[in-house]
């Protein structure tokens, strides 16, 4: 009953976001971004309403949500495209997905940090009804309590249904993120077959970091969407991603401004990143203001950069990184879409143009994992095999899309 | 070239999926598949001895009441404390150990002492429920 109810309160949050993603024309894929837009409205609200000084309930964190869905949903007119999808294609991303989620299930890929904070957190803010400043501040305090709140937010949001955290069934749900962005990127990328490597690339390289119950998911749904939406010219759908992304991690700072860099040499103008980023700004900003509110020192937290190079770690990066880099599948995930764009930049060069604010990004974050890492004083073997494999993998998603987008040919139906 | 990028990438996802199939072979070869007694059960035996520990516990201490840890290590007491944070959320805590330092009066205004380890209990916690991985003892006050 406990799992029962907490799935049940999962089902709810597509409908949060249905006012974000009326605006996409494809049925499935607007469920999927409602999912992700609804995450991102519910951690908006409850982080609000603890700063106005309301308690959460269920009926009082739904109702807006819901009336503005219901709002936008009645006062739009559609007529939704059909969706291309072959039998195979459909069959590999669900052997994909089921790979994740049964990893988590069995306790093979939940994450540690899941019960030492993230779940813990999402415990204490269902039981005090709001996003708990005084546990948060007390003298034991979780760790990383700078991190956002979008996960263990939407973790407490079903625990105000089960009223007891059902451990395992929650960390599981993590592989709901990659089910709700499978069909927004096959709409974004207009490939099937890609979407359907993607989804691949992601659930392996997801199970093989021990994805389930932390935040991992969310992060690499949010950026992988909003990437995607860059080079398919859905620049709103991109400036939603970016927010949830914001306010899911604080490593998509790097990525987002990775992204961003790519968005401005693609375009040769600041226009959309500038909306992108004010977009990512905003986002943060709501976690920032919390803070504020609490007293909690302000900003992200998580990178401690000495500025002191320590050129002898070079040959250790080098060595150890690939072993990092295997992604569950010795590293096929990421030479495969490498092996796509190389040929197409030898054969078709011109096809690569629009995937550049995809491309950009990818040795940019990689020169920036360098820099991190030539800054580490001690045990950098270890601490890359415990931190690079996640943190590269909007790297890797980026990657695929990239490739996705460069051998595609259906660009220009999201034109706009 | 559409469809043969429909082969690639179907062909790539198949080669991709070796991966997980392999370590699925791995796993249904040396685990038998049952419900996991905890959330870590199958990749982080050392958290998964913790959490049985204070789900075994939990039963025996009450909403609203104060618990601490003892065990063997600080590292022992700072893991057990953060999962202990999730399982014992309506308890207060006194921990003896917090992020690795000892701290002051080393959870004596616990009402409830969670031993892990080999269960023996605190001379002013004489009452002891032995439990999975340890005991939990009882303070007669506060």
């Amino acid at each position: 009953m406990t799992v029962f109810a907490y799935v049940a309160a999962y089902a709810l949050v597509p409908l949060f976001g249905l006012s974000l993603a009326s605006s996409i024309d494809s049925r499935s894929a607007r469920l999927g971004f409602a999912f992700l837009a609804g995450a991102l409205l519910l951690t908006i609200e409850a982080t609000l309403f603890t700063m106005l000084g309301i308690r959460w309930s269920i009926v009082g964190l739904a109702l807006p949500l819901l009336i503005a869905s219901g709002v936008v949903l009645w006062r739009t007119k559609r007529t939704d495209k059909s969706v291309c999808a072959t039998p195979f294609a459909i069959a590999i991303i669900v052997i994909a997905i089921l790979h994740f989620a049964l990893s988590i299930v069995t306790t093979q890929s939940i994450n540690p940090d899941y019960v030492l904070f993230w779940g813990t957190k999402a415990v204490h803010f269902a039981m005090s009804r709001s996003l708990d400043a005084g546990y948060l501040l007390s003298r034991y305090a979780p760790p990383r309590i700078d991190y956002p709140p979008l996960l263990p937010i939407v973790q407490a949001w079903g625990l105000l249904f089960s009223h007891q955290m059902p451990w395992i069934a929650a960390a599981a749900m993590s592989a709901v993120w990659l089910v709700a962005a499978v069909p927004v990127i096959h709409w974004l990328t207009g490939s099937i077959h890609a979407t359907a490597f993607w989804t691949a690339a992601m659930a392996a390289s997801l199970a093989f970091c021990g994805s389930g119950g932390n935040a991992e998911a969310m992060l690499v749904v949010y950026i992988s969407v909003g990437a995607a939406a860059i080079v398919a010219r859905r620049t709103s759908i991109a400036a939603i991603a970016f927010a949830g992304a914001m306010l899911t991690k604080e490593e998509a700072l790097v990525t987002i401004g990775a992204i961003l860099i790519g968005v401005v040499i693609y375009d040769r103008g600041i226009r959309r990143a500038a909306i992108l980023a004010a977009s990512s700004a905003a986002g943060a900003s709501v976690w920032f203001a919390f803070q504020k509110r609490f007293g909690m020192h302000v900003g992200y937290d998580r990178v401690t950069l000495t500025h002191t190079f320590h050129w002898g770690n070079l040959p250790t990066i080098f060595r150890e990184a690939p072993k990092s880099l295997a992604a569950g599948c010795w590293g096929l995930s990421w030479l495969i879409p490498l092996a796509i764009i190389i040929y197409i930049a030898w054969k078709m060069p011109q096809r690569l143009k629009d995937a550049i604010p995809l491309l950009v990004p990818v040795p940019l974050l990689f020169a920036f994992f360098v820099y991190l890492y030539l800054q580490y004083e001690s045990s950098l073997a270890m601490k890359m095999w415990w931190i690079l494999p996640r943190l590269s993998q909007p790297a890797l998603s980026l990657l695929v899309l990239a490739a996705a987008f460069a051998a595609g040919d259906r660009m220009p139906a999201h034109d706009r | 070239m559409v469809t043969v990028m429909r082969r690639v990438w179907l062909a790539g996802a198949l080669i991709v999926l070796t991966g997980p199939l392999i370590t699925w072979g791995s796993f249904l070869r040396t685990h038998r598949l049952e419900v996991p007694a905890s959330p870590t059960e199958n990749d982080q035996p050392q958290l998964a001895a913790y959490w049985r520990f204070l789900a075994a516990a939990r039963p025996l201490v009450p909403a609203g009441s104060s618990y601490t840890i003892k065990a063997p290590t600080p590292d022992d007491e700072t893991q057990l404390f953060w999962l202990a944070a999730g399982l014992y959320a309506d308890v207060t805590p006194y921990p003896a150990t917090y992020v690795w330092q000892s701290q002051p009066g080393g959870g004596s205004e616990a009402k409830y002492v969670l031993v892990y380890g080999t269960p023996e209990c605190p001379a002013d916690a004489p009452s002891m429920h032995i439990v999975n991985g340890g005991a939990v003892c009882v303070r007669d006050k506060p």
